[in-house]
């Protein structure tokens, strides 16, 4: 499967995953960047809660987790935490 | 990114006024209206709204009236007083705690998801703004003011802006809360009268509680001397940097008539005074 296609697959699989504070998608709230996808199904990300302070950072990241791992074709999944309090501990969870 | 929060405690002291004119000055902000139960910046700065969405932060109850056995259990539970005695739900009434579901017996009470307000992206003379309006009655404005916040946020990556102004709520609930946590800076504005200084003491604490660093302007200072130095003596006191005093000017009034921030009126002594603490901002905080 081509990279493209699997990044478009993870991104659409990501706006699956709502903030159940404002009710939107976590793709429209600009919660991820740097997504990259290789053709071998290596996964990497950057999860930016809205707020340095988010209490739903790390049940969000949990959900990336499992949201992208629930498709088909994906090897591996690295998630790296920025603009957080507790983002080096909440990045060793969610990368266990 | 910088992320500026405007709040008071004390009502009408001069938020959404100064809101304005930072605007004006700084002229690389994205505008965030946090205000959402009593929204007015829109007033000042005129915005051609450019996409609007439904907000849905709530619940409601309503009966099935197929199923309603009218044992009125959900009556006498409701804490709200939410539920007629012909077991209609008033929708200004209902908080949607969910008791009268949980203890109907015949499950006949639905919970249903409401629209509570609507938000915004618009775009102004002073540059783009995310804002939003509550509907009368309606809860959750916390929830909206994060959504705000966040649409904020989202618009000022997207178009390269330096800084996020928001005017926030009065007070030290829900939505004050929601508009400070997180933020780099907290700007109070307050006026020398009892309530001013008493509902500063109020956010100076709640915002200290976030950790978050906090600057005073005294607006309307010169109105009462005394009220003014109390102000000043507990900003001392709290540790708390007091950015800058603006004196009482009619011209303030006239161009809030005439919809416009006082500093596109020309100069005066409100408007001198409010560019001396923009730069002393620029200066000392945003360094």
């Amino acid at each position: 499967m081509k990279a493209a296609h699997m990044e478009d697959q993870v991104k659409r699989a990501l706006s699956e995953v709502i903030d159940p504070e404002t009710g939107l998608n976590i793709m429209r709230m600009d919660l991820i960047h740097n997504l990259r996808v290789t053709e071998d199904g290596a996964v990497s990300l950057v999860f930016r809660p809205s707020s340095p302070v988010c209490p739903m950072a790390y049940s969000l990241a949990n959900s990336i987790k499992k949201k992208i791992e629930s498709l088909n074709d994906i090897r591996s999944i690295r998630i790296a935490v920025e603009n957080f309090q507790n983002a080096d501990h909440l990045e060793r969870l969610v990368n266990q | 990114m910088q992320e500026l929060v405007i709040i008071s405690g004390k009502g009408g002291t001069g938020k959404t006024s100064l809101t304005a004119c930072f605007a004006y000055l700084a002229m690389d902000q994205v505008l965030a209206d946090c205000d959402v139960d009593a929204a007015d910046l829109h007033i000042l700065v005129n915005p051609r709204i450019v996409h609007e969405e439904e907000f849905r932060g709530g619940i409601k109850a309503r009966i099935d009236r197929d199923k309603c056995i009218e044992c009125r259990n959900c009556i006498d539970a409701c804490r709200f007083a939410a539920i007629s005695e012909d077991l209609i739900v008033s929708p200004m009434s209902c908080e949607g705690c969910g008791v009268c579901f949980h203890i109907c017996p015949e499950e006949a009470v639905i919970l249903e998801e409401g629209i509570n307000g609507r938000w915004f992206i618009s775009e102004t003379r002073f540059g783009p703004m995310a804002h939003a309006e509550l509907f009368p009655g309606e809860e959750n404005s916390g929830k909206l003011v994060a959504l705000v916040r966040n649409q904020a946020k989202v618009l000022a990556r997207k178009q390269n802006k330096s800084l996020i102004l928001v005017d926030g709520a009065p007070g030290v609930g829900c939505p004050v809360i929601s508009s400070v946590t997180g933020a780099d800076h907290v700007l109070i504005v307050t006026e020398p009268s009892l309530s001013g200084l008493h509902d500063m003491e109020r956010a100076v604490q709640l915002v200290q509680g976030f950790r978050i660093p906090i600057s005073v302007v005294i607006n309307k200072y010169d109105v009462s001397a005394d009220g003014s130095e109390k102000i000043e003596r507990f900003a001392r006191m709290a540790g708390v940097n007091l950015l800058g005093k603006i004196p009482y000017d009619p011209g303030v009034i006239t161009a809030m008539v005439q919809r416009r921030c006082v500093l596109e009126n020309g100069a005066g002594p409100a408007g001198s005074a409010i560019r001396e603490i923009w730069n002393r901002m620029e200066g000392q905080v945003f360094s």
